[in-house]
């Protein structure tokens, strides 16, 4: 990420204006001074009678009002309301302008985007009317920083370009890369990477040409997370490792802080995994101990990704989870969604999959409201392209002419070295269209691999959802199969109890005199325990059916489609289902009946997979039936399941047809038609992962079948699913 | 003396008949069985008073469950003793069975001593 400045505007308001007039301390004074001696230099200026009119005066008292703005912004205000006078008394505009930029300053710092916007066109109209108009661009650029933090990218972007040019007239290299940096700014939002890089490269240069040190390692580290973004991280380190050593050099904690962050998220990406970790620490303890809120959790975020590559789980969590704590108190909905994601990651490996799918919707939420905001920015600003690009042509059709007339004075050799210079600048504007076309050309491919990227992502998540989903239903299937397998178990005790007693009686009945003996008893126990014996072993092997069915449920599914008779598949699905609604609620009864065709013909299915579509159905059935609300209305009314399987011709194929109708409350008319989709339920938190039906409803159409729904409010709902022969 | 086991589960007619063995051949009792509580309402509709001297029935079955059965029973004919048998003993069921008038309440796997004892009484009253 490109930290530094993202945080600094994006965010939070009184940083962001520092990134914007860091300029602008160096452009008035030179050289940082405190308040102290700048007021201890005023009050020796008002010592001489007729201060308030000298312009040494006024000039000086901007300086402190600025440094105000900074610092109090609210006695700036009342300070510079004084100073405005002063300015306006002595008829000296520049200074006058100079105030009314300086109160905008301060009205942004306080939140007042509207109001300092207000006080910087007074400012630029002031300004634009003194000779030379050297004050201008500064004004624009500070005005496209309040488009910039109001979200309106577009008018931003035409404000940096008009205080580019502007800086370029006036020869102001501060305020030219200060504009630059903000336009890259821009441009990186709008993964726009190559074009970030060439404006921040042109940013460096300049601050190398001054030698402003801070600007110097800013520029390198912008350039490098640039890199990064585009894959890179060779380059990156390059451009890295230049500004970490600068930043030491320079002794500053906020730029070697930075510098470290970003240096551990390339080590991080080269998979250099204790160099990072060390990177990390350090940011981690010098934003700890400075206060730098944002960079703390990007940096604790990004050690618990690299516990959690080394299968460190438990202390991957406990950072993450600091980290989240931080990204949320400093409402950083990027981090948030980054922390979400890893959290996801994390509590599916601990088999946690309830916390997993929470923290899973939860990414979900960010991602897509960042990339919501993302593109309505990324739409705004290629309008404003567009009109720049215009504005751009018109200005340099109207210098053309100008050059023209000036030309055209002199003689035939220069006319024709006019028409040379004409085709040459044709050439160049066709070149340009050209360009413009390749660039969007690349956009497009870049977007397309974006998607591609995103589909994959997605279909690895939907694996991730199936087996959570999984996960879930069996959990609320388990009272059921629970008390599936108590009813075999019973017998076998029963049974077994039984025939041991039996053994015994025999044993007595042959200790008697052979005379006395009853042999028929004798018979008759015996052929009871051997009919016992056939129910301990058939009871057995109903226990261990229920276990491996239950087995099967949980693990993947093989996809392996074998010769299946649906009936019992069925009978079992519904047995288990109606147990479960049983135990959870023991007044809840619900008559259910069946009606199958005889002799349907074995059809190939995936068992497990088809078992979960009819234990979603039963359980939706039964569900609709006991909603107390509905049973309360229709006291009278008797629950009812009723199953039906047949067969049936469509299209001239035979299908089998399994019919599902419930006597619950039905479906209003108007969700019925999402009742399929992802994440819809009706079911109150908790309850339901609102993924059964969309599962089903894949899990069907996989098998080369149908499922649809029928419903009357009020009456029945009727879920039909057909299965090819 | 006529008996009546109501459960789902069909191998409950072999166990009962098979451990009160004795108490059939020797102490004239006699055990009927119904597989769901709507069969047993109907044994037991035949006649007025019912010729069953008492019932024991499961609670989880399917179609009408053995506590609703018990309130239609209890409802019908309030002198006719039932005692349910449960695979849950939690609290709630026990609770509910003897709010609706059940004489007993024996967990599964049932305890067939106790329920000998039971059946004893009913035999000698
Ligand atoms: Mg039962």
């Amino acid at each position: 990420m490109q930290d530094y400045l993202n945080y600094q505007m994006g965010h939070k308001r009184n940083v962001s204006f520092l990134a914007a007039c860091l300029y602008l301390l160096t452009f008035l004074t030179g050289h940082a001074q405190s308040v102290e001696t700048l007021q201890a230099e005023l009050e020796k200026l008002s010592a001489v009678p007729g201060f308030a009119s000298d312009t040494t005066y006024l000039n000086k008292a901007n300086e402190l009002g600025f440094v105000f703005a900074e610092s109090s912004p609210d006695s700036a205000v009342v300070f510079l309301e004084k100073q405005l006078q002063l300015c306006r008394k002595a008829n000296y505009e520049k200074g006058e302008a100079e105030a009314l930029k300086i109160y905008g300053n301060a009205l942004q710092n306080m939140g007042d985007f509207k109001g300092s916007l207000s006080y910087y066109n007074e400012a630029l109209k002031i300004a634009e009317g003194i000779s030379g108009q050297k004050l201008v661009p500064g004004i624009l650029n500070n005005i496209g920083l309040v488009n910039y933090n109001l979200g309106k990218y577009a008018e931003a972007l035409n404000n940096f370009y008009e205080a580019i040019k502007g800086a370029d007239q006036t020869n102001d290299a501060n305020v030219k890369a200060a504009a630059l940096n903000n336009v890259a700014l821009i441009y990186f939002e709008q993964d726009k990477l190559e074009e970030a890089k060439e404006k921040y490269r042109e940013m460096l240069a300049i601050y190398q040409e001054i030698g402003n040190q801070g600007r110097i390692i800013l520029a390198y580290n912008n350039i490098g997370d640039v890199e990064l973004k585009q894959n890179n991280p060779s380059e990156a380190l390059k451009n890295l490792k230049i500004a970490h050593q600068s930043a030491i050099e320079l002794n500053s904690p906020e730029f070697v802080e930075m510098t470290s962050r970003t240096l551990a998220d390339i080590y991080s990406a080269l998979d250099s995994v204790s160099i990072a970790e060390d990177l990390y620490q350090q940011s981690i303890s010098m934003s700890r101990d400075n206060g730098y809120g944002v960079p703390y959790a990007h940096s604790l975020i990004g050690l618990a990704k690299l516990n959690y590559k080394k299968g460190e789980l438990i202390q991957a969590s406990d950072l993450a989870k600091e980290g989240l704590a931080q990204a949320e108190k400093m409402a950083q909905p990027m981090q948030m969604r980054n922390a979400h994601e890893l959290l996801a990651k994390i509590f599916e490996d601990e088999g946690n999959y309830k916390e997993a799918l929470t923290s899973f919707q939860q990414f979900k939420f960010y991602n897509d409201s960042i990339n919501t905001s993302h593109s309505q920015r990324l739409t705004a600003t290629l309008e404003s392209e567009y009109e720049f690009s215009k504005k751009t042509l018109e200005y340099e059709k109207a210098s053309l002419r100008q050059r023209w007339i000036i030309f055209s004075a002199f003689a035939g050799l220069i006319a024709f070295l006019i028409i040379l210079l004409l085709g040459y600048r044709n050439k160049k504007h066709l070149d340009k269209a050209y360009h413009s076309l390749q660039e969007k050309t690349h956009e497009i491919a870049f977007k397309n691999g974006e998607l591609e990227t995103t589909l994959k992502q997605l279909k690895s998540t939907q694996s991730q959802l199936i087996q959570s989903e999984k996960m879930a239903s069996l959990g609320e299937l388990t009272a059921g199969i629970a008390h599936e397998i108590q009813n075999p178990l019973n017998f076998v005790t029963n049974f077994s109890e039984l025939s041991t007693g039996m053994i015994q009686e025999i044993r007595e009945e042959r200790v008697k005199n052979p005379t006395a003996q009853d042999q028929q008893l004798i018979d008759e126990i015996l052929s009871d325990i051997q009919v016992n014996l056939g129910k301990i072993h058939h009871h057995g092997k109903r226990a261990d059916a229920i276990v491996k069915g239950m087995l099967e449920h949980s693990r993947s599914s093989t996809g392996e489609k074998v010769p299946t008779d649906i009936q019992p598949l069925i009978n079992e699905c519904l047995r288990i289902s109606s147990h479960g609604f049983r135990v959870k609620d023991n007044s809840f009864s619900a008559e259910f009946t069946t009606d199958m065709e005889p002799g349907l013909p074995k059809i190939m299915l995936v068992p497990q997979d088809i078992s979960r579509v009819l234990l979603n159905l039963f359980n939706n059935a039964f569900y609709a039936c006991a909603n107390p609300d509905f049973r309360k209305e229709n006291p009278n009314l008797k629950p009812q399941v009723k199953v039906t399987v047949s067969r049936v011709e469509k299209d001239s194929n035979p299908f089998l047809k399994v019919t599902i109708t419930d006597n619950g409350s039905g479906i209003p008319n108007s969700i019925i038609d999402k009742i399929f989709q992802p994440f819809f339920t009706t079911k109150p938190t908790g309850d339901g992962t609102g993924l059964g039906l969309s599962l089903s409803y894949d899990i069907v159409k996989a098998h080369g079948g149908e499922l649809k729904v029928n419903s009357v409010p009020g009456e029945f709902t009727t879920f039909t699913i057909f299965l090819p022969v | 003396m006529k008996i009546l086991v109501v459960d789902d589960e069909r191998d409950v007619e072999d166990l009962f008949r098979q451990k009160f063995r004795k108490e059939i051949r020797n102490e004239g009792l006699e055990l009927l069985f119904a597989y769901s509580g709507k069969e047993a309402l109907e044994i037991l509709e035949n006649n007025n008073p019912p010729l069953v001297a008492s019932v024991f029935s499961d609670i989880n079955m399917p179609g009408m469950s053995g506590l609703e059965m018990l309130g239609i029973i209890k409802n019908r004919f309030p002198q006719l003793q039932v005692s349910m048998i449960s695979a849950y003993g939690d609290s709630e069921n026990y609770q509910k069975a003897m709010s609706y008038g059940a004489k007993g309440f024996f967990t599964k796997p049932v305890d067939f001593e106790s329920l000998r004892k039971e059946i004893g009484e009913i035999l000698r009253s």
